[in-house]
């Protein structure tokens, strides 16, 4: 899991500054919320396999319709002259962060408090 | 065949992420300020109103040039052209000399009679109310100047930019010179129009006949108006030589 993300990551990088992919200025903010989306989406499906309840189709339908919602509340802000992709940058940092302390937690569980797991209810 | 197919998902999702962020980073310069499309509607109207001023701009030296070019070819041909500014300057000064009071003039027009009322005052009245003001004659002059005229005299008084009509008594100063009933205004310029606005609904003829003046309005063909009389020697003023404009709001 880990090796795939990495090697992805890498090829991803690879790609692009090797192949010129361009897209054109008024598209950045799409591509920027497609991002997030992803971001959203990797550590969702991560906390959910350290969690053992990962599911590829919720993964796979989480990220398209967040992606999806994001680009609509762009192109509805744009339109309607109002900065809408804050909601998506807050809500899609602030799952960012949650996912990550839960992640934190949950590996800090399995390597450092093995036999406490009563550890949080202190 | 499950956990190689979320290992292919996490894979291709990665490659997404990490080629977003170079290409976002390789094509974002700078901050990246979200622009609305009023804002862009803004900067799309100024952007054209510059333009339009540019080519206003290009016209004009387009035209001072074709001129320089004009005068130079003057110039170049022969010595006539002497003759042909002078025809054209005494031309300039022809209008001028004319628009500033300096020679007669003549045209279609109207004549205006205002003199003073022939009633009985009531008991009591004031008997100003029945004789002529120097403020009924200035209202009447700026209601023809409003209705187009182009030239006034009060009692062969020509009225120009400077003339001043002020109360003095029983007479009228008008231009520095004193004068009494009956007060004679004519004025060339669209005859029926000027007329009209005068005894027409709501004109002051009307609201002078009706305090009972004498108020006689008729339209004539053959107007003269003469010339200014008086100094007009300036002792103030002088031309200024600098072409710094004053702007609104701005003393000197």
């Amino acid at each position: 899991m880990t090796i795939a993300m990495m090697i992805g990551l890498g090829v991803g990088i690879f790609i692009g500054i090797f192949f010129d992919v361009n897209y054109p200025a008024q598209f950045s903010f799409y591509v920027s919320m497609g991002l997030l989306a992803a971001m959203d989406s990797l550590l969702g499906a991560l906390r959910a396999h350290l969690e053992g309840k990962y599911s590829n189709i919720i993964f796979v339908s989480g990220f398209l319709t967040n992606a999806i919602l994001a680009a609509a509340l762009v192109y509805l802000g744009t339109r309607l002259g109002l900065p809408l992709y804050y909601a998506v940058i807050f809500v899609f940092g602030g799952r960012l962060f949650q996912n990550l302390a839960v992640i934190r937690r949950i590996l800090i569980d399995r390597y450092f408090t093995k036999k406490d797991i009563n550890v949080y209810n202190k | 065949m499950r956990n190689r197919l979320k290992i292919v998902l996490i894979f291709i999702l990665c490659v997404f992420i990490g080629s977003s962020v170079i290409v976002l980073s390789k094509t974002v310069k700078g901050l990246h300020v979200f622009v609305s499309s009023k804002v862009l509607e803004d900067y799309r109207i100024t952007i054209e109103g510059e333009r339009k001023d540019m080519e206003n701009l290009i016209k004009q030296i387009e035209e001072a040039k074709a001129q320089l070019e004009e005068l130079e070819t003057f110039e170049a041909e022969n010595e006539d052209i002497s003759q042909e500014l002078e025809a054209k300057l005494f031309q300039d000064l022809e209008f001028y000399k004319l628009a500033a009071g300096f020679v007669d003039a003549v045209g279609p027009g109207v004549e205006v009679i205002v003199d003073d009322g022939t009633r009985d005052i009531g008991f009591g009245e004031d008997p100003n109310d029945i004789l002529v003001h120097d403020m009924d004659l200035f209202l009447i002059i700026n209601e023809l100047k409003a209705a187009g005229a182009e030239v006034i005299s009060v009692n062969g008084q020509r009225i120009v930019d400077t003339s001043a009509i002020s109360c003095s008594g029983y007479t009228v100063r008008i231009n520095g010179q004193f004068y009494a009933r009956p007060f004679i205004i004519r004025a060339i310029g669209d005859g029926s129009r000027m007329a009209a606005s005068l005894i027409g609904p709501g004109g002051y003829g009307n609201y002078l006949k009706d305090w009972g003046l004498v108020f006689k309005v008729s339209i004539r063909d053959d107007i003269r108006i003469p010339a200014y009389t008086e100094d007009r020697a300036p002792k103030y003023m002088t031309i200024a030589t600098d072409d710094r404009t004053v702007k609104e709001g701005e003393n000197n």
